[in-house]
């Protein structure tokens, strides 16, 4: 009998070398484990051997029990481990599963970071239509019929009273039509001008127009704001300068230069060798316009300035075609979130 | 317009550097927007003498000249075959820089002579197209001069932008009354003589209507010498960017520089009849304009006739027929005022801007034309001794000049400021405004004429901002924040693109304006607005939905290779309508291409029809919408066949499709592109002021799938409608999980499968309440449809 056990636990030994996969694992375990298998078999066979060697053969077949399990479980195990870190299991150098993800247009993106300044300050957002009566666009702003003024925005006629709206400013004259002041609103929206299609000018753009009308409002509250949405949106550090110009719908008018941040104002082609760059035209409402919406210049007065969108995204993100903004290729969008 | 720094001297005393003066200059509104410092210019480049002149040995067409430069003397190989012993020549020393040229003199050897400089001609200094040979100056020039001061380049010339405000600002003069008004010098305007006529003429002037033409003043010369105009004055004009003619027209553009007036000058010999008669023209008139263009002239533009014809266009441009020539003996100076308006009406329609109608235009003086006259008269005999026989002026009802009172607190009210009053009147009398103080302490300021842009109490305001500086504004160190009002608040369009981006779609914004053949396909019946007068003829019409748009990109982005797209644009579309127009903002989504690249984890998937729906469930369900919408089956589209129109709270909201071939072969698109488009409008006013919290229910929910066969035709909608109204209290959700179709189960029919989920909120059902609510389920879809379970 001890023979046999020996020779049953050499043989359960060879075959653990064997043990390859779950298959195999699975035959080990009826060969010698299961209720028919090596060792049941030598326990049926306890029953004959004589009296005095059967305790210990019985506690010999056990531990050989015991053992063979053990065997068992620890190649099962090892089995599992192996299988875990073979190369097949888990490759995590493999690209993740794609998430698509939207590209904010950089013209959008500029209007939302402008408009975000400007309602910090207190200012609302409106809008108004982009076909527009010749009296909105141009009377109710002081541009005078046969005025050389209108000159600076060739303009698309749809019919003698309508038209493509050249500024977003008509959306002045509306609000002040519609309510009283104070009134302190920025208006971004496209606009359009009648040129032919270059690097440097196209049938339509983007604008961000503001105005506050209130008691006491002065040039100093325009210089005010409009340096602090400067310093917000270019940086503290910069240099500005406030020169006279011209606007029908302003006087005193206007216009804004930064100290030129692509060469540190020492002079480069974008700021034609000044060190300046325009960015916004302003000034105080013209009485003209007042008078056209019942608004007593002697009681109130306002602000109003006007922010060419195309015009600063491109300077900011080194764009030099303005055709770039509206062609939609994916190539040049995508590279803007 | 340019600006001579030596010119402006001449009225009023500048500030020391070039640099001040441009910042003066940008600093009162005349925006300085280029400056060439011409004493610069032409280094190394002097007058020369040639002292020898002998034929190269070697080379036939080159000679060997010895030049003096002043300083020393140089062997130098000319090509020119005007070259002489003894001429004052143009020469560039070695190191000289050929600006125009592009390169730098050095010592070479021509055809074996060293030659070490070179004898120019001016269009080798850039100063004109003339190519024939070199330069041969005056005997009297010095050798040694350098080029610049023999040019009298000794100026600086500013570029300046003027604001179509400042009429005024057009001249020499006109620009040195802000820098006298800045730096507190005066201004010294040339004093005129008028000397005594001795045999004065007739010259009647009539003028047809005095509202387009206020005054016309004239002056008749006679023995005059039409010759080249002396140095001074061509150099004067070439400085600022004016090509010497003859003294005569040079004159009249020097004065014109000076003092801002246009004057034209008539060869009287061809006048007829010793009148001048200013009428507005009638239809079909022609005119032949100096330029020697034959104009066909519109209706009512003014021209400035003899007895028996126009000889110019009024403060457009004078006439072929009358011009000034070599053999011109006897002048008519002209020196007008026309209405601004009525001169830019006439130079808009004849595409003609000139010097003169661009002054008009802008407004000119009208009490300055006989000053201007003199002046130009002075200038005249100063330069060929000519008779004056009469200056004659037609000035019907004479223009005065503006009262209009400012109250200097009300300067200060505007500007944010505290001015001084008696800083105000420095100010405004410095600018040839003259003030008396009234007893409340307001001015009565008297505005001369050439100030036609001062009209109001707020122009006088801009002027004392203007000269005491922007920069001395303060700035409010607090910023005063209040709220905003109560107005709309357009947030919606930012909170849709961020749904939409979150989403995986691509922002574009691109031309409301496109061809009308793209506008004609997706007008749905209504007629497109379009642009009377495009520069850019091809895209005319104002689109009436995004779809062009989208197309048009999708079309460039396969182009490029790109073929997996998902984009939408925010944006306005357009419609013309009886005596209008109206617009809306519309949101435009297109799916294209793949929906899943190729990849480890799975194969390329092409978008299909519910990639598109799938994203409008998501979207709307985003904005709270998803129970406010129905979605149906319609066919009305011109866009496709198959169309899902969107219902919102009632209202028509948008249309999703499939678009048809027809459409995509117009823009050569090769893949299936899915449309759908969301009116922004219907969206927002549907939008709930707030999302209410429903309790989380408490009891189990229990799912029932059931497959049926049913006829192809019925639309899943149809099915889902007779589910949830069959009267099943508690059913919650009906999802399609499974639609086949397969002829073994008949050529007409198809199987549905969906899955049902009933919960109640106060108990657990039973198993039997369930069965008899699938059982109503089934019957309701039976007597319906006849529909039978699939067994
Ligand atoms: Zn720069």
């Amino acid at each position: 009998m001890k023979e046999r056990i020996d020779a049953l636990l050499a043989e359960i030994r060879n075959a653990a070398e064997q043990l390859k996969d779950e298959d195999t694992a699975e035959q080990f375990r009826i060969a010698y484990l299961s209720r028919k298998g090596g060792i049941a078999q030598l326990f049926e066979d306890l029953k004959g051997v004589p009296k005095e060697v059967k305790p210990e053969m019985g506690k010999a077949l056990n531990i050989l029990r015991q053992q063979t399990q053990a065997i068992l479980d620890t190649a099962v195990e090892n089995l599992r481990q192996s299988q875990k870190s073979s190369v097949a299991g888990l490759d995590v150098t493999l690209p993740g599963r794609a998430v698509s993800r939207g590209h904010k247009h950089i013209v959008s993106a500029t209007i939302e970071e402008i408009s975000d300044i400007f309602r910090r300050m207190g200012f609302s957002i409106a809008d108004g239509p982009e076909i527009e009566t010749d009296y909105y666009n141009f009377e109710a702003l002081n541009f005078a019929a046969d005025h050389p003024a209108r000159d600076m925005q060739d303009t698309f006629f749809l019919s003698d009273s309508h038209l493509l709206r050249t500024h977003t400013t008509p959306v002045q004259v509306r609000l002040m039509e519609q309510y009283k002041p104070p009134i302190r609103a920025i208006f971004p929206g496209k606009v359009y001008r009648n040129e032919v299609i270059s690097a440097r000018s196209h049938v339509q753009f983007h604008q961000v127009d503001g105005l506050f009308v209130d008691k006491g409002v002065t040039f100093a509250d325009l210089k005010g704001t409009l340096i602090t949405f400067a310093k917000m949106y270019y940086g503290s550090s910069l240099k500005y300068r406030f020169r006279p110009s011209y606007f029908p719908f302003t006087e005193p008018s206007a216009e804004m230069d930064i100290s030129c941040y692509l060469c540190g104002a020492k002079g480069c082609r974008v700021c034609k060798y000044t060190g300046w760059l325009e960015i916004l035209g302003c000034g105080m409402v013209d009485p003209n316009v007042f008078s056209f919406v019942d608004v007593d210049p002697e009681e109130y007065s306002g602000y109003a300035f006007g922010i060419g969108i195309e015009r600063t995204a491109m300077l900011r993100h080194g764009l030099d075609d303005i055709r770039l903004l509206f062609e939609n290729d994916m190539r040049v969008n995508h590279q803007f979130n | 317009m340019l600006l001579s720094s030596n010119w402006l001297q001449k009225y009023v005393a500048l500030p020391e550097t070039t640099g001040e003066l441009e910042e003066l200059l940008t600093g009162v509104g005349l925006e300085v927007e280029s400056v060439e410092d011409r004493r610069n210019a032409f280094q190394n480049i002097v007058v020369g003498e040639v002292l020898t002149c002998e034929k190269h040995p070697n080379a036939d067409k080159l000679s060997v000249c010895t030049v003096n430069d002043g300083s020393d003397t140089h062997t130098v190989v000319c090509g020119a075959p005007n070259v002489a012993a003894g001429q004052k020549i143009i020469f560039a020393r070695v190191g000289a820089t050929m600006e125009s040229l592009g390169f730098t003199i050095d010592r070479r050897k021509l055809r074996g002579v060293e030659s070490a400089g070179m004898i120019c001609s001016t269009s080798e200094l850039g100063l004109d197209e003339d190519h024939e040979g070199i330069a041969v100056l005056e005997n009297a020039a010095v050798p040694g001069t350098p080029m610049a001061e023999h040019l009298g380049y000794d100026d600086v010339i500013f570029g300046i932008g003027i604001t179509p405000n400042r009429g005024d600002a057009l001249s020499h003069i006109g620009s040195a009354r802000d820098i006298a008004a800045v730096t507190g010098n005066p201004l010294s305007i040339p004093e005129i003589v008028s000397e005594e006529i001795k045999d004065p003429a007739t010259f009647p002037i009539t003028i047809a209507d005095p509202e387009l033409c206020p005054r016309y003043s004239a002056a008749m010369l006679e023995g005059v010498t039409v010759q080249e105009s002396p140095e001074w004055l061509a150099r004067a004009l070439t400085a600022v960017g004016i090509r010497p003619i003859n003294n005569i027209v040079d004159i009249t553009n020097y004065v014109m520089m000076e003092i801002g007036q246009p004057m034209h000058a008539f060869d009287l010999d061809q006048l007829t009849g010793d009148s001048i008669h200013v009428r507005p023209s009638v239809l079909g008139e022609r005119f032949v304009t100096l330029d020697d263009e034959k104009r066909d002239l519109p209706e009512k533009a003014l021209l400035i006739c003899d007895a028996e014809k126009p000889v110019a266009i009024a403060g457009v441009m004078g006439g072929q027929n009358s011009a000034v020539t070599e053999g011109t003996t006897r002048i008519l100076l002209e020196s007008a005022y026309f209405q601004a308006s009525s001169v830019r009406k006439t130079a808009k329609t004849l595409q003609l801007s000139t010097d003169s109608s661009y002054r008009f235009e802008r407004g000119t003086d009208p009490n300055i034309t006989v000053w201007a006259l003199r002046r130009a008269i002075a200038l005249i005999q100063e330069s060929c001794g000519a008779t004056l026989r009469g200056i004659f002026d037609a000035y019907p009802s004479p223009i005065e000049e503006r009262e209009v009172t400012l109250r200097p607190a009300f300067t200060n009210r505007i500007l944010g400021i505290d001015v001084a009053a008696e800083e105000q009147r420095r100010i405004l009398e410095a600018l040839q405004i003259r003030v008396e103080e009234k007893e409340d302490g307001s001015f009565t300021c008297t505005v001369p004429t050439f100030r036609s842009d001062i009209e109001r109490e707020i122009d006088l305001v801009e002027e004392i901002a203007r000269i005491h500086g922007y920069d001395k504004i303060p700035v409010p160190t607090r910023l005063e924040m209040n709220v905003g009002e109560g107005f709309d608040d357009q947030a919606f369009p930012g909170s849709v693109r961020d749904i939409m981006l979150g989403f995986g779609y691509d922002e574009i914004l691109s031309s409301s304006l496109v061809p009308l053949a793209h506008a004609r396909f997706d007008q749905n019946g209504q007629q497109v607005a379009e642009v009377l007068n495009p520069v850019s003829k091809e895209r005319p019409a104002l689109r009436p939905s995004m779809l062009t748009s989208l197309l048009e990109a999708v079309d460039v982005n396969v182009r490029n290779g790109l073929r997996s797209l998902r984009m939408f644009e925010i944006g306005r579309v357009f419609k013309a309508e009886k005596g209008g127009y109206t617009e809306k903002t519309m949101l435009g989504i297109v799916v294209s291409g793949p929906a899943e690249q190729r990849a480890w984890t799975g194969e390329e998937r092409q978008s299909d029809f519910f990639d598109l729906k799938g994203s409008l469930e998501a979207f709307l369900k985003t904005l709270y919408l998803d129970n406010e919408t129905i979605f149906y089956y319609d066919r009305t589209s011109t866009l496709s066949e198959h169309v899902l129109t969107l219902e919102v709270k009632g209202r028509y909201a948008g249309q999703a499709v499939e678009v048809s071939d027809t459409i995509l072969a117009t823009f050569d698109i090769d893949q299936q592109v899915l449309y759908a488009e969301l009116d922004m409008e219907v969206l927002r006013e549907a939008l709930p002021d707030r999302q209410v919290y429903q309790p989380v229910a408490k009891y189990p929910s229990v799912s029932r799938d059931l497959a049926i066969l049913i006829g192809r035709d019925v639309r899943a909608q149809q099915i889902v409608d007779v589910v949830r109204s069959a009267g099943a209290e508690h059913l919650r959700e009906v999802r399609i999980v499974d639609v086949f179709t397969h002829d073994s189960i008949g050529k007409d029919r198809k199987s549905v499968a969906f899955s049902m989920m009933f919960q109640s909120s106060d108990r657990t059902l039973k198993d039997k309440e369930i069965s008899s609510a699938v059982d109503m389920i089934l019957s309701a879809l039976k007597r319906d449809f006849g529909a039978e379970l699939r067994s």
